[in-house]
């Protein structure tokens, strides 16, 4: 009887051991049919990315240590997430077919998950402020196309750096003049509740229309300012 | 970006099993279906069902064609390709109804189940609200049908939950109310009545879908629904507003 009871506990032992570790689940179909959206966008897009976001529901939500994982029969692959939850998404068929899950190592309810469209950085760190318009007018019609930011126009864009990045932002003008943009403490994109990131707004308003943003260092991203 | 399933897939008294479907967004020659049964209690039969609990099947298929289809004899296609407008042509079955059914059909039409053919649109005003339409050419009655509907859903509230709510009206033109209401006093009903077009029935409905797992899906809806003054007014019909609840277990193959 003992033995039984003492067999069947090492039975238990590996559920109870998985149990510890909670996990929450997003089915990848549902996935699937939020990020084809904008592969399937007609319009200009190539100043835009779409990632597969998390993102912590409140700030007592730590970014450490979250991992994403696309389960199917067959295959566990482990989706790489960067400082702001941020995962290139894998379209395939068969995970599709096999109605695989996105698994995270969080309990339900502590993350938003969804697609999220940003702008696209630049290796050179050159950035025209041509372009810089381009795609925030690319973005919000991206956005609108979805029925969302009605009402909305485009102000500028920001650039976000982790906090101990000591980057620099400056605007050349056309005409020779260099002005260095100011950082401030914030969220890497509006609606955020993760804060504390090192911020340059430029806001297209405040500076000459003709010139380039030259950075020193490649952000975490780039965000459409939209009011 | 996350879209309903049109609208004629939740019709009030329903279920709609995919929480956000739009266009098809799935891969070429995939498809996404969910197949269970449900429970449905209503508080009172429309002209002479005499159901009252039933247990129905739950289907519904959507193909990478467009194509999609459901267990309540709905089958259409999307021909939109994203923004914020939906539309496309659908294939609805109405049901049969004999007057020998029951004492209260007593002088009515028999309706012979048909295969009806139309169309729905729908509009959508930001993430998860819409306006939808659709309209219907019923070819037993010889005569339209249509509805219109607006929708909000919510799926943030908690995880895994969709909560939607919904209103519509129901609207029918001479023909379709005649087949259905109109009565006569030869044909052994109790007087004659013959209705006119008009709002055949006005609802609000309430539907809660709880995804159990990527697999698993927990189906829930409350709906009310009160018939127009033309359809009321008939002799067959017995009680003006009537409830519907209904909850079902589905498998997401």
């Amino acid at each position: 009887m003992l033995r039984a009871a003492f067999l069947l506990s090492l039975a238990l032992l590996p559920a109870c051991a998985s149990a510890q570790e909670e996990t929450d689940w997003i089915a990848y179909r549902d996935a699937y049919r939020q990020m084809i959206w904008f592969e399937k966008y007609g319009k200009p897009k190539q100043f835009l990315q779409n990632h597969f976001r998390l993102r912590p529901r409140d700030k007592s939500v730590s970014m450490d240590g979250l991992r994403l994982a696309l389960n199917s029969k067959t295959a566990q692959v482990s989706l790489a997430l960067d400082a702001l939850g941020r995962a290139v998404l894998p379209f395939s068929k068969a995970a599709y077919d096999d109605n695989a899950e996105l698994v995270i190592n969080r309990k339900a309810g502590q993350f938003k998950a969804g697609p999220w469209v940003s702008i696209v950085t630049r290796a050179d760190g050159v950035y025209a402020a041509a372009d810089l318009r381009a795609a925030c007018e690319q973005l919000l019609a991206y956005l609108r196309h979805g029925g969302e930011a009605g009402g909305k126009r485009c102000v500028g864009v920001q650039f976000t750096y982790s906090k101990n990045d000591a980057a620099q932002l400056q605007f050349h003008a056309a005409g020779g003049a260099v002005i260095a943009l100011a950082a401030k403490e914030g969220p890497a994109f509006e609606g955020d509740v993760v804060q504390g990131f090192r911020v340059f707004a430029y806001r297209f308003a405040a500076l000459p229309e003709a010139g380039q943003v030259v950075t020193s260092s490649t952000p975490l991203a780039i965000a459409a300012l939209l009011e | 970006m996350n879209k309903l399933f049109p609208l004629l897939l939740l019709p009030l008294c329903g279920l709609a099993l995919a929480e956000d479907n739009d266009i098809a967004m799935m891969p070429d020659g995939s498809r996404d279906m969910y197949v269970g049964m449900a429970l449905t209690s209503r508080s009172a039969a429309e002209a002479g069902e005499p159901h009252r609990l039933s247990l129905r099947p739950l289907l519904q298929v959507e193909w990478s064609n467009g194509i999609f289809a459901s267990a309540n004899g709905v089958v259409g296609m999307h021909l939109s390709n994203g923004g914020p407008v939906a539309y496309g042509p659908l294939l609805a079955a109405s049901n049969s109804r004999d007057p020998s059914e029951s004492r209260r059909l007593r002088g009515s039409h028999a309706i012979d189940g048909s295969v009806d053919a139309g169309g729905y649109f729908d509009y959508y005003l930001g993430y998860n609200t819409r306006l939808g339409s659709s309209i219907m050419y019923d070819r037993s009655a010889r005569g339209w049908r249509g509805e219109f509907r607006v929708q909000k859903s919510w799926n943030d509230l908690a995880p895994h939950h969709t909560l939607s709510v919904s209103a519509g009206v129901s609207l029918a033109g001479d023909a379709v109310m005649r087949e259905r209401y109109e009565v006569s006093r030869a044909a052994g009903g109790a007087r004659d009545y013959t209705p006119s077009g008009g709002l055949a029935s006005a609802g609000v409905g309430v539907h809660w879908n709880y995804a159990l797992s990527s697999k698993w899906l927990l189906s829930s809806s409350a709906s009310a629904t009160r018939l127009g003054g033309e359809a009321a007014a008939s002799p067959v019909v017995e009680r003006r507003n009537f409830f519907t609840i209904s909850s079902g277990l589905a498998y997401r193959f």
